[in-house]
């Protein structure tokens, strides 16, 4: 009762302080709002990124929920099924696949599955309902378009489906179906319990030793499973499987996408980086005005301390002030901050080249709106700790006395040096820049915050101009394209988990055809390959031994990738892996590192073969063959070929199939011998240069082409390179300049603040000042100068400290991209500082004319 | 019976050749009940002593004993906790809180310590200082002597050992001081509260029960009462 009390008559005093203080609130908001607006446009683009990110692997992985066992016999599954800790459980019965012809590209699975599974599976029907008869059927409309089957409900569908080793044959009849995924492992089917009961009867022999047989999956039950929380999934599985006295063998699968791993350091630590910066930017400004107002109120908060208020009580005061101002703040940040991140997001997943499988809506989530939330306000927390312990300790009988900048020990500091001044110095005359100067060091810790506050700006400001500068264009081009135009299959370049969906043979003779006819074309080159792994004879294989196995930088490598153990299985069986490619002229220039002579007219003769090299982890070349050496060379078949090692060189990153091996022994032909020996297939890519003059009108032809004639193939082209470029490097000019200006804007808010308070609180001084004879001028000149010392400290501070995290932070992090050139620059800082003391200059102007209103005898009087 | 009384109080700034001796060596005794007039010229120590009568400053060396608990070793919450029960301040600028209005200025110091308010006293001492139209007044609306009044109410507000004037007049034109310093009287006549009043005014101090002159921070006059 007692305690109640007294907190409400300090909630009370601590609000009517606030109210009586209008101006300065609306300084105080405005900074809480900005540091929250920084929080929420973070946390809103990071959070809806993750969460996208983690949708696109549900999708791909096929299932929202948390886990799952896999290939459970009935009895099993209600075991799992009773289990009261689970939050959901639903299950699917595996049937089998659809093995139709037009099906072969395109992985489809036949499951009966409960309603909520289809809901928690991405399959439940969009249009239409869930399979009641035994011969309705649910399918993607992906699916459906395979097949050649319009999406109608009632259309009847003939399926041919896998199950187990027999196929069953029948045609169902459609009755739902969805928007399929390009990106998900398998289209789904759902068909009827009865039609599964029919075709799978579910086993009864378990699988819970593991080693479920793939000739056994049809009939059995698999359970998708959800928990109350979605942490520790890991140990959460692992004591459901005790509650069902499952065995340690249990088939059981997590969802990679809540496993969280796909955060790797570099991205934490930026991450981290990030939030640092904002929590100092908004710490140095909202401590700042607190610092301030606290100054300003220090009799106030004296005369409290004299009628009896503790320190506690009034650093509760302060705080709850702090409080009710972040009341304000931070809901209109968060507001501001949404929005920002809505404009902000579309740019950063087309730049980081998500657009492909997310999309550009901000996805709010609560934990977004409260990390923000809790960020600014523990930001603000933060800040109010000095302030506080300030008002707290302010002592009753200093407070009445108090003057900013003349506390006891800076007396004595001050007394000091006036003494060791007058011993050393001759007077000298004083003059406005001189008193500036003095009174610039009357309150050191208010000029740090200030100057370390507009330097932050700038330093940012510098970091980012430096890092976008370096991102070179050519660079970037010549890396990612060889010729003006280079096809190929979308799935090869899609960076697609499952290498098995690579098309590499995707460039189609209709293709090839339309190529020929189109005009000024000027030169065309293909490569093919085939992922036949090299013959070595035992000649051969001794010189790898020596020169690859035996190689430490080559065992360092394995070691580093944890490959050494399948490195040194591929030894014991005599084996590489590797490919052979087939080239034409135009990519044989290209080629890499040569190491003889690359001569068409030689190596078209079909003798001849060029050989990559092993790379270590340090970038360097160990050849496996040398130019002279003889290698052989098989095909599907078998057949055999013995060539000359013509040279040694590496195929272009943007030719090859961007994949890596633990050897990558990769063998070259030239493009006849290679159809010949391995028989007619088509390119994986087709790269054609064309006139200057028909850039434009190509580009055209192949978007149209790629849009609408086949969109199965995907082109790449110098100008969509270019906008590649331009969108990555936009990512970090407009978040970069984004945070530079909001950091501007509240470092020029504290340098107003500062001024104004120093001002204000000075106006006794000055009057007296001008009494004893200073004119206005002069006073306006002092206060130019003050001004100007902030802005020449600011200049000093951020000149060294950019040039050192350019050297020491900008120049790693862009070295980390191969199209980066670091050029050293401070280019931003020699513009912004003239503005900077512009500003400088302007605002101690501005203030004296608003004092100047009042006459001298009226500023005097107002000291009592 | 004494309420208050010092034990060779010492209080002393800076050191060597520019010390001062703001305090040096007060012996003082004050009974209950008693009006007491601490009279001095500018720098005599006046205003350092009635700092550390009310626990605002601590000397260098010295006892203080209020209700014979000595106050001078008190850490700083403690100290404030003293001064709010103990100690009631009438200043020169009579020091109200301009954020709350006549009442809430009242009752304050009674409210910061969690109490509940003697509204019956409180009202008898509202009356007494002539205030009961202007409770819900802000102070800046009021006249001096009206403020200083209020700042009189709150410093007996608390029911205090000892209240505290320094120079209560000193901002007063002479009708208001006439005022005030009969107010003073006759609330400390009326609720039995020994007061302690410094001023520079020898017409002033002729108000008091007893008078003690102070001179470079030592007693010239007046220390002992029956003196």
């Amino acid at each position: 009762m007692r305690n109640v009390k007294n907190q409400q008559v300090i909630r009370r005093i601590a609000d009517r302080t606030r109210k009586a203080g209008k101006s300065r609130n609306i300084i105080a908001v405005l900074a809480i709002a900005l540091t929250t607006v920084l929080f929420t446009t973070v946390f809103t683009v990071g959070g809806s990124i993750i969460e996208k990110h983690q949708r696109a692997v549900m999708r791909e992985v096929g299932t929202s929920s948390h886990a799952g066992f896999k290939y459970l016999t009935q009895e099993e599954y209600d075991i799992v099924r009773k289990d009261e800790k689970l939050k959901e459980v639903s299950c699917r019965i595996f049937v089998g696949s659809a093995v139709n012809r037009e099906l072969a590209k395109l992985h489809t699975e036949i499951s009966f599955y409960e309603e909520l599974d289809a809901r928690m599976s991405f399959c439940y029907p969009e249009k239409g309902q869930m399979p009641g008869k035994e011969d309705e059927i649910v399918l993607s409309d992906l699916t459906l378009e395979a097949l050649g089957i319009p999406c109608e409900i009632g259309v009847k569908v003939p399926l041919t489906i896998q199950v187990n080793e027999e196929t069953v044959e029948k045609t169902f009849t459609l009755c739902g179906y969805f928007k399929g995924d390009r990106i998900a492992m398998a289209q789904t089917g759902a068909v009827s319990k009865e039609f599964a009961d029919w075709a799978a009867p579910t086993p009864t022999a378990s699988a819970m030793d593991g080693n479920v047989d793939a000739l056994d999956y049809a009939g059995r039950i698999m359970a998708d499973l959800n928990f109350p929380v979605e942490f520790n999934l890991t140990g959460q599985v692992e004591e459901l499987r005790e509650r069902c006295g499952f065995p340690e063998t249990a088939p059981v699968g997590i969802n990679w996408a809540y496993l969280g791993d796909t955060m790797d350091y570099e991205t934490i630590f930026l991450v981290v980086c990030l939030l640092l910066i904002i929590v100092i930017s908004g710490y140095l400004i909202i401590y700042n005005i607190f610092y301030i107002n606290v100054y300003q109120d220090i009799r106030y908060y004296g005369l409290l301390k004299t009628i009896g208020m503790t320190g506690k009580q009034l650093r509760k005061m302060v705080y709850r002030q702090a409080q009710m101002l972040s009341l304000w703040g931070i809901p209109v940040g968060l507001a501001v901050g949404v929005v920002t991140g809505k404009f902000l997001l579309p740019v950063f997943i087309n730049a980081l080249q998500l657009a492909d499988v997310l999309d550009a809506e901000v996805e709010l989530k609560l934990w977004v709106i409260v990390g923000s939330a809790v960020f600014s306000y523990l930001t603000v927390a933060l800040s109010c700790i000095r302030p506080c312990r300030i008002a707290s300790k302010v002592s009753p009988i200093e407070a009445v006395r108090f003057t900013e900048g003349w506390e006891e020990k800076d007396r004595a500091g001050e007394i000091r040096r006036g003494e060791k001044g007058a011993k050393g110095k001759k007077t000298r005359h004083i003059t406005s820049w001189r008193m500036a100067g003095q009174n610039i060091r009357r309150s050191r810790k208010k000029v740090m915050i200030v100057v370390t506050s507009l330097s932050m700006s700038l330093i940012l400001l510098n970091s980012v101009y430096t890092l976008v500068r370096g991102y070179d264009v050519d660079s970037f081009i010549a890396r990612r394209i060889l010729s003006d135009f280079s096809v190929a299959d979308a799935s090869l370049d899609s960076g697609s988990p499952s290498r098995d969906s690579i098309v590499t043979d995707g460039v189609t003779e209709e293709f090839l055809e339309e190529l020929e006819r189109l005009e000024g074309v000027e030169e065309t080159g293909n490569i093919y390959v085939k992922d036949i792994e090299p013959v070595i004879s035992e000649e051969n294989y001794a010189l790898l031994e020596e020169r690859i196995f035996e190689n430490p930088r080559a065992q360092e490598r394995w070691a580093k990738y944890a490959s050494t153990e399948a490195a040194n299985a591929w030894r014991k069986s005599r084996e590489m892996d590797g490919r052979v490619y087939g080239i034409g002229k135009m990519i044989m220039e290209k080629l890499e590192n040569p190491e003889g002579e690359l001569d068409w007219e030689k190596f078209e003769t079909g003798d001849y073969v060029i050989v990559t090299r092993f790379w270590t982890d340090d970038g360097e070349g160990i050849d496996f063959f040398l130019p002279g050496e003889k290698v052989t060379v098989c095909n599907e078949a078998g057949e055999t070929r013995e060539y000359e090692v013509l040279a040694v060189a590496e195929i272009p990153y943007v030719c090859g199939l961007k994949t890596f091996g633990v050897f990558d022994c990769d063998y070259i032909l030239p493009e006849e011998e290679f159809l010949d020996l391995m028989g007619e297939q088509q390119p994986m890519r087709t790269f054609f240069n064309v006139g200057a003059d028909q850039e434009e009108t190509t580009e055209a032809w192949m978007e149209d082409y790629c849009e609408h004639v086949n969109p199965q193939l995907q082109y790449q082209s110098k100008a969509s390179a270019e906008a590649e470029f331009e969108e990555y490097k936009n990512m970090y000019t407009i978040a970069g300049s984004l945070l530079a200006f909001v950091l501007a804007l509240i470092g020029v808010l504290n340098f107003i603040n500062a001024m104004v308070t120093s001002v204000l609180s000075r106006k006794q001084e000055f009057a007296m000042m001008e009494a004893v004879g200073m004119t206005g001028r002069q006073l306006k000149q002092m206060l130019c100068f003050e001004g100007g010392f902030y802005a020449l400290y600011t200049g000093i501070c951020s000149i060294v400290i950019s040039g050192l995290v350019s050297v020491l932070a900008v120049k790693p992090f862009g070295d980390e991209v191969y199209f980066f050139q670091w050029h050293f620059t401070v280019l931003p800082l020699v513009i912004c500082i003239p503005l900077l003391a512009a500003i400088a200059a302007l605002v101690p102007a501005v203030c004296h004319r608003h004092m100047n209103r009042l006459s001298v005898v009226e500023r005097m009087r107002r000291m009592e | 019976m004494n309420v208050l009384r010092t034990e060779d109080l010492k209080k002393y700034y800076g050191t060597g050749a520019s010390q001062v001796r703001a305090l040096d060596g007060i012996d003082l005794e004050v009974k209950q009940g008693e009006f007491l007039a601490v009279v001095g010229t500018s720098g005599s120590g006046k205003s350092t002593l009635l700092h550390m009568l009310g626990g605002l400053d601590r000397p260098t060396s010295g006892k203080v004993y209020v209700d014979d608990k000595d106050i001078s070793g008190l850490k700083d919450d403690a100290l404030c906790i003293f001064r709010r029960r103990k100690i009631g301040f009438v200043f020169q600028s009579y020091n109200l809180v301009p954020v709350l209005n006549v009442y809430e200025n009242i009752v304050f110091p009674v409210e910061l310590d969690g109490n509940e308010v003697d509204r019956a006293y409180v009202e008898r001492v509202i009356a007494v200082l002539g205030l009961e139209n202007r409770l819900t007044s802000l102070t800046s609306q009021l006249s001096g002597g009206q403020q200083q009044r209020v700042a009189i109410a709150r410093a007996l507000a608390s029911k205090p050992t000892i209240l505290l004037a320094d120079e209560p007049t000193g901002n007063l034109d002479s009708q208001s001081s006439q005022d005030v310093l009969g107010l003073l009287k006759v609330t400390g006549e009326k609720f039995g509260q020994t007061i302690v009043m410094i001023t520079h005014n020898e017409e002033i101090a002729q108000l008091a029960d007893r008078i003690v002159r102070i001179e470079d921070g030592r007693i010239v006059k007046g220390g002992e009462r029956d003196a």
